[in-house]
């Protein structure tokens, strides 16, 4: 006799699917939201300026840490809640150890995480950003997904898992073992060997954290829509087993030409062209199934659209990445905003859109929620407008960065031309943000779903499944040698592109640092580190020379493995909006470096770094200490290079000079964009930011000036002052604004001087105070160098090179040079200084009496000028 | 060592599409996972070598008026 069996009901845990997708909307809106304020600080750089908190940097780190865990790691959770009753027809591990989690990893990773960053508690490592107590967090949430979803995929049996099943499992298990590369062991790991562990992770994060479970929610949604199965399950393991065996030994690409070990390098290129092909195979086979078992599916349903779109740019961005990482080619584009558009597409193209269709797909069948089909399709288009306008946008902003890169052109021209791009990819994101919001509310309004059992309804046949499985012993067996093999080679990845490079960079390191290197930082170098990190400075200005040509040119020498061995964790970067700053040491003055922090466009006009007024008390002449430690910390920067590496002679200007004479209104924009910051539009130096450096900004509009002197001082700036060499400006421009500066100092002195007549006794009084006053520095000769201005930098005037006019002298000895070796002569009459001012002009020949040292004399090879 | 790590997970896969070709069994058990799926989903057919699986529609269709009218 034989008992009548019921169906087992196996529901979906649809509560939590619920919350993990508020969630998802939640972290959705406001990541995009930290997004859109960071666009806006690129053409509007004073922003939100005032408040640490909203500096551009701390929302960068929330935007990219929220679209990674509190938007799509919530839609995924989301998805794989419903899912996995599906594919294994069983329910998840425990409801309650869901709602432990969902708590866990939303209330103290997400939110926690984000509120840490923005109080300045970070760590300054790409795609893991959240602080190390943070990271953690995450990784018990890791493991806390393996204990609820993948219990179910092993009791299921492997011959009969189905690929999502696949993806779903490999992403979680590998996200758990890969997360730690990239965010703990870079600070037990300094400089380039935490680098090789970080380029792991910056493509794990998207590799094997998001790709898997976007690609899971493609092959569910195919199949769930069109009611067919998909063209080939046997290829789509294929294409599974591949990108977990190919995807972990991309990592390196992101520091090609860096002085990780170059086979590493290599390794890295070939692996991200093949991981290419492994895409075009899953993308074959993904469209496959939709057009051969579908008529028309893609435009009516529009959570198919979602993810068939997400296929296509799957495939788009995967051969764009596998370009990029192409050694030649990379040299190129690489810190470009080329790289930007590349990862925005990937992760709102590919991976948003996929999670966006799985979610739909699965709001749809929710019982008692509403949703609104017309917002969803109005939402569908919204984002493929501001997305593909971004990815336009930012894809053209690269190609033209990169090409002023390449040529010797200041770098201030890369950021000015980007600037129309940077509003137009603000307009983007308002779009996309328009776009990301009313898909929220097609989750919110609309009809209601009728209320209803949600889950797989088995029959009793069905239950004698395990018996069946239990036949195909071999085949289950097969599939976990393959998954075990799977882990094995994720681990020799991890030895071939993480440990094989760190043993040895450690070799080299041991082997190459001279002896004697200065590269122990003092507790106060340290501190400027951290805040270096916290504000996200290695975000902008990347912190390696790379062996490249331009990079060579540009900033010196190629930063070496040896010099980065107390970098903890290494701030190498893999963008420029800035210069890159690992030469920086010595570079600049302080106060050039505190007026600058202090706002950047004080000196230099068109800067869209980021204000830091808080690190100091109210002008930029009171750095507090943070600011006065962060100055410091950049003047370590190559600093141990510099010390060992013997000064190169003095390049010198090419005599003879060109004649000064073409004043030309080129001359005065190129004045405009670069000079005037400091020296004021005016040319008097009179400027806030000319006025805070020490020395303070020259008067070019008070002094007649010498051709010799104008352009030496561009051509090798002033040592001991803020000027710095412009020989990086292109030919014809050098030529133009030395020109404007010549036709300023002439109308500046001519007028007064011609207002006193030749007068003996004048010249007599002028000499006595001269001699008085002026000669211990300024020499007898007034040619600057007297017994006590030899050692002084700035060198004292050379009145040969400068005629002072009335006014600018009065002024001098008024107040003296704040910053110089030149006081205050409060003390000296009026007449006095008529007198000595007209003494000082009659020295004035127009051309240096001190012609420079032989070991100087040789002519500087500047690109296109003789 | 990884480009010979890269060619024998290469030098697999192609054993295992060579075996697929060459083998119906082979080529029947690598693809009943969709069949299985879908019977999970509700929709059938059944999967060729297992006749006894679930028949119902477990995947609720979305409500009228929004994707069901694509049913095939």
């Amino acid at each position: 006799m034989t008992a009548t069996a019921q169906p087992t009901r196996i529901p979906v845990a649809s509560k939590l699917v619920r919350a993990h997708a508020y969630a998802a909307f939640v972290g959705l809106v406001l990541s995009a939201l930290f997004g859109l304020a960071v666009s806006v600080k690129f053409h509007v750089p004073d922003f939100l300026t005032n408040h640490a908190a909203l500096t551009w940097g701390r929302l960068r780190y929330d935007h990219t840490q929220g679209i990674l865990y509190a938007w799509l790691g919530n839609a995924f959770l989301a998805f794989i809640y419903y899912a996995v009753p599906y594919l294994t027809r069983r329910t998840v591990t425990s409801e309650r150890l869901g709602w432990v989690m969902f708590s866990v990893y939303n209330f103290v990773a997400v939110l926690g995480g984000w509120t840490l960053v923005l109080s300045g508690v970070v760590q300054p490592l790409e795609w893991a950003e959240f602080p190390l107590v943070i990271a953690a967090v995450i990784e018990l949430c890791f493991a806390l997904m393996i204990v609820q979803f993948a219990i179910p995929f092993l009791k299921c049996g492997a011959s009969e898992l189905y690929v999502s099943g696949w993806y779903l499992l490999g992403g979680l298990t590998f996200t758990f073992l890969a997360y730690p590369l990239g965010n703990i062991v870079p600070h037990a790991l300094p400089g380039a060997m935490g680098a090789a562990f970080s380029g792991l992770w910056i493509h794990d994060a998207v590799g094997i954290f998001i790709t898997p479970l976007a690609v899971a929610v493609e092959y569910f949604v195919i199949t769930a829509v069109t009611r067919k199965p998909i063209y080939s399950h046997f290829y789509s393991m294929v294409g599974f087993w591949l990108l977990f065996l190919v995807y972990p030994l991309n990592g390196i690409h992101h520091y090609i030409y860096s002085s990780l070990p170059m086979a590493a390098q290599h390794v890295s290129e070939a692996a991200s062209i093949y991981q290419g092909i492994d895409v075009i195979l899953v993308v074959t086979n993904l469209l496959l199934s939709i057009g051969l078992a579908t008529e028309g599916f893609v435009l009516l349903d529009v959570p198919l659209r979602f993810v068939w779109t997400s296929i296509i740019l799957y495939l788009i961005v995967s051969i764009q990445g596998s370009v990029q990482a192409v050694m030649s080619f990379n040299s190129f584009i690489h810190f470009s905003d080329w790289v930007i558009g590349h990862s925005h597409l990937a992760m709102i193209g590919f991976a948003s859109f996929a999670a966006m269709g799985g979610l739909a797909h699965v709001w749809q069948r929710m019982p008692g929620v509403r949703h609104n089909r017309r917002a969803l399709a109005w939402s569908y288009w919204l984002l493929i407008i501001g997305l593909g306008l971004m990815v336009l946008d930012l894809t053209g902003a690269g190609l033209v960065q990169a090409t002023l890169w390449q040529r010797h052109v200041p770098w201030i021209d890369s950021v000015r031309a980007s600037r129309p791009y940077w509003i137009f990819r603000t307009i983007d994101g308002v779009v996309l943000l328009a776009g990301f919001i009313v898909f929220g509310l097609s989750f919110l309004t609309g009809p209601r779903n009728a209320d209803g059992f949600l889950g797989v309804t088995l029959d009793t046949k069905a239950q004698q499944l395990p018996s069946k499985v239990r036949a195909h012993y071999w085949f289950t067996t097969a599939y976990a040698a393959t998954f075990g093999a799977g882990v094995v080679f994720f681990f020799v990845s991890f030895l071939a592109l993480g440990v094989y490079p760190a043993i040895h960079l450690h070799e080299s390191i041991l082997k190459n640092t001279p002896p004697g290197a200065n590269l122990t930082l003092t507790a106060a170098e340290q501190h400027g580190s951290k805040l270096y990190a916290i504000d996200g400075c290695a975000y902008c200005h990347s912190l390696q020379v790379r062996f490249t040509p331009a990079d060579e040119w540009r900033f010196g020498l190629p930063t070496q493995a040896w010099e980065t061995q107390q970098e903890y964790p290494q701030m190498w970067g893999t963008r420029r909006v800035g210069p890159d700053l690992a030469r920086e040491a010595g570079k600049r003055p302080d106060d050039w470096q505190l007026v600058h922090l202090y706002d950047p466009r004080y000196i230099v006009p068109n800067s869209v770094m980021p204000s830091y007024p808080w690190l100091f008390q109210g002008s930029p002449d009171r750095p507090s200490k943070d600011a006065q430690d962060l100055v410091a910390f950049l003047n370590t920067l190559g600093r141990a290079q510099a010390e060992l590496t013997p000064a190169p002679a003095k390049a010198t200007y090419v005599l003879p000079v060109p004649s000064l004479v073409n004043d030309t209104e080129e001359g005065r924009q190129v004045f405009l964009a670069n000079c005037s910051g400091c020296h004021g539009v005016n040319a008097n130096g009179h400027s806030i930011g000319g006025r805070s450096l020490r020395p303070v900004a020259f008067n070019l509009a008070g002094f007649g000036l010498s051709d010799d002197l104008i352009w030496r001082a561009l051509e090798m700036g002033v040592p001991g002052s803020s000027m710095p060499s412009w020989n990086t400006l292109p030919s014809a421009e050098f030529k133009a604004v030395a020109d404007y500066v010549a036709s300023i100092a002439r109308a500046g002195e001519l007028a007064p001087s011609q207002q006193v007549a030749p007068n003996a006794a004048l010249m007599e009084a002028g000499k006595r105070v001269f001699e008085t006053h002026c000669t211990r520095c300024h020499g007898e000769d007034a040619d600057g160098d007297g017994p006590d201005g030899r050692s002084m930098l700035p060198r004292p005037a050379n009145f040969h090179e400068i005629k002072p006019s009335y006014p600018a002298a009065a002024e001098i000895l008024r107040d003296g040079v704040p910053g110089s070796g030149m006081p205050a002569w409060p003390l000296v009459t009026p007449a006095e200084i008529q007198a000595v001012t007209y003494y000082m002009r009659s020295f004035y020949s127009g051309h240096t009496n001190n012609p420079p040292p032989a070991a100087a004399s040789g002519s500087m090879q500047m690109e296109g000028m003789q | 060592m990884t480009a010979y790590i890269l060619g024998a997970a290469t030098l697999i896969l192609l054993v295992l599409i060579v075996w697929r070709r060459s083998s119906p069994e082979f080529r029947r058990r690598s693809e009943q996972p969709k069949f299985q799926f879908l019977a999970n989903l509700g929709f059938g057919p059944h999967p060729p070598s297992d006749p006894e699986q679930p028949t119902q529609d477990n995947q609720p269709a979305p409500p009228k008026g929004t994707d069901d009218k694509h049913k095939p």
